[in-house]
């Protein structure tokens, strides 16, 4: 880990390798909704390297280990648990009427695709807009949010997934 | 004759190996966080010498022989430094991972500030029969300013060595932040001022450090979550 905080790409890389397999297994024993298992598991990843100065060199890595993969896991929970919520207020809107029936299927698609988007956690929907509606550079949007290319890479990727789930069967 | 198959091995998940490419471009040295232990004698010796300092800017001279013959005065500012040490402790210890107190250590430190809240009303001089709360506050609002001003030097100083760290528990970090703090400040007061009725120490020295243990923990929401963004 000293390896790690000090930048070597090698270390970092092979700890990532080697707690992949651990991490994992915690959540899935832990998570009994395999849809999320991995979007848990992207956050308590993403922890491990936010947290990663808070560990002492010489002191046990393994509660450092789990105090943050326990704390990570339930934060990313609380998260889904939000987001799931927010689905089903939005499956609740009432029906489009016959006259929204008759209107062209792109224009159709294009209030699906706001109404999704408008659905997803304001922090994948931030990565999303300021990357491909705004046009924005990794970098760019990164700065403008104030947090890490990886971060910010890490919250469009779970925003594409959670649109392309929530368009299925749309288009 | 059966053709043998190499073992199968487990493929890696593909989101586990963008996310290693992820975290691999954002690598970069960082300044790895001071030991606990190295925190916390820090914030001490700092936060008396910063005390001892304001004092003397205050011209607050502890009254030490009217002290030395009053026990319930001494065992209090005893408490008080004992509540101030622990609370420390209690709110480093909660923003390292890994480094959590056992609740054996929780129910010491809550039971020694309970202890605080106590002690006035069981051993310090009756308050007079009517309470007046506008009175109280007309004659004692300067221990009031005194307890919060000293608090903030010492608090600030823990705010900036807890935020480095990666609190999951912000809020019940920033508590012990406040209790911390301004306990020493309400210490310092206690040596100085001659005042013993409970009430007044109650509502004048005790009341600022349970409120800024409230606002605290407010400010802790987003002063030690900062980290994770």
């Amino acid at each position: 880990m000293a390896k790690v905080q000090q930048g070597d790409a090698a270390a970092y890389e092979q700890i990532l390798n080697e707690l992949g397999p651990v991490l994992l297994g915690y959540v899935r024993k832990r998570v009994f909704n395999r849809e999320i298992v991995m979007d848990v598991y992207q956050e308590v990843l993403l922890t491990f390297h936010k947290a990663r100065h808070s560990y002492e060199v010489g002191r046990p890595f393994g509660p450092w280990l789990f105090t943050v993969a326990r704390n990570s896991m339930l934060d990313a929970l609380a998260k889904n648990r939000k987001f799931v919520e927010r689905e089903i207020a939005v499956e609740e809107l009432p029906e489009p009427g016959a006259w929204e029936a008759d209107s062209a299927a792109e224009g159709e698609l294009g209030d699906e695709l706001a109404r999704a988007l408008e659905a997803l956690p304001p922090l994948n929907r931030q990565a999303i807009e300021l990357l491909k509606l705004k046009g924005l550079t990794l970098e760019e949007a990164a700065a403008q949010l104030g947090v890490s290319v990886a971060a910010l890479k890490v919250r469009a990727h779970r925003g594409y997934k959670q649109l392309r789930e929530s368009l299925k069967g749309k288009s | 004759m059966r053709a043998s198959h190499p073992p199968k091995q487990k493929s890696i998940p593909q989101i586990h190996r963008e996310m290693v490419r992820d975290l691999l471009s954002d690598r970069k040295p960082i300044v790895p966080m001071r030991s606990a232990w190295s925190q916390w004698s820090l914030w001490l010796s700092l936060s008396i010498l910063m005390l001892a300092l304001a004092m003397t800017l205050m011209k607050m001279e502890p009254d030490m022989d009217s002290l030395a013959k009053q026990m319930p005065s001494m065992t209090f500012i005893f408490l008080a430094f004992l509540g101030s040490a622990l609370a420390a402790w209690e709110a480093i210890a909660s923003s390292v991972p890994g480094r959590q107190t056992s609740p054996a250590y929780r129910w010491l430190a809550s039971g020694v500030l309970a202890a605080l809240f106590l002690f006035p009303i069981l051993f310090f001089a009756p308050s007079p029969q009517h309470l007046n709360a506008l009175r109280l506050f007309e004659e004692g609002h300067a221990c009031l300013t005194n307890v919060s001003l000293l608090g903030l030097p010492p608090w600030l100083l823990l705010v900036f060595l807890v935020s480095r760290n990666a609190a999951f528990h912000p809020a019940w970090t920033g508590a012990w932040t406040g209790a911390s703090a301004f306990l020493l400040g309400m210490m310092a007061v206690q040596m100085h001022c001659p005042n013993n009725q409970w009430s007044h120490v109650l509502m004048m020295h005790l009341l600022p450090v349970a409120v800024a243990m409230v606002l605290a923990s407010w400010a802790g929401l987003w002063l030690f979550s900062r980290w994770k963004k």
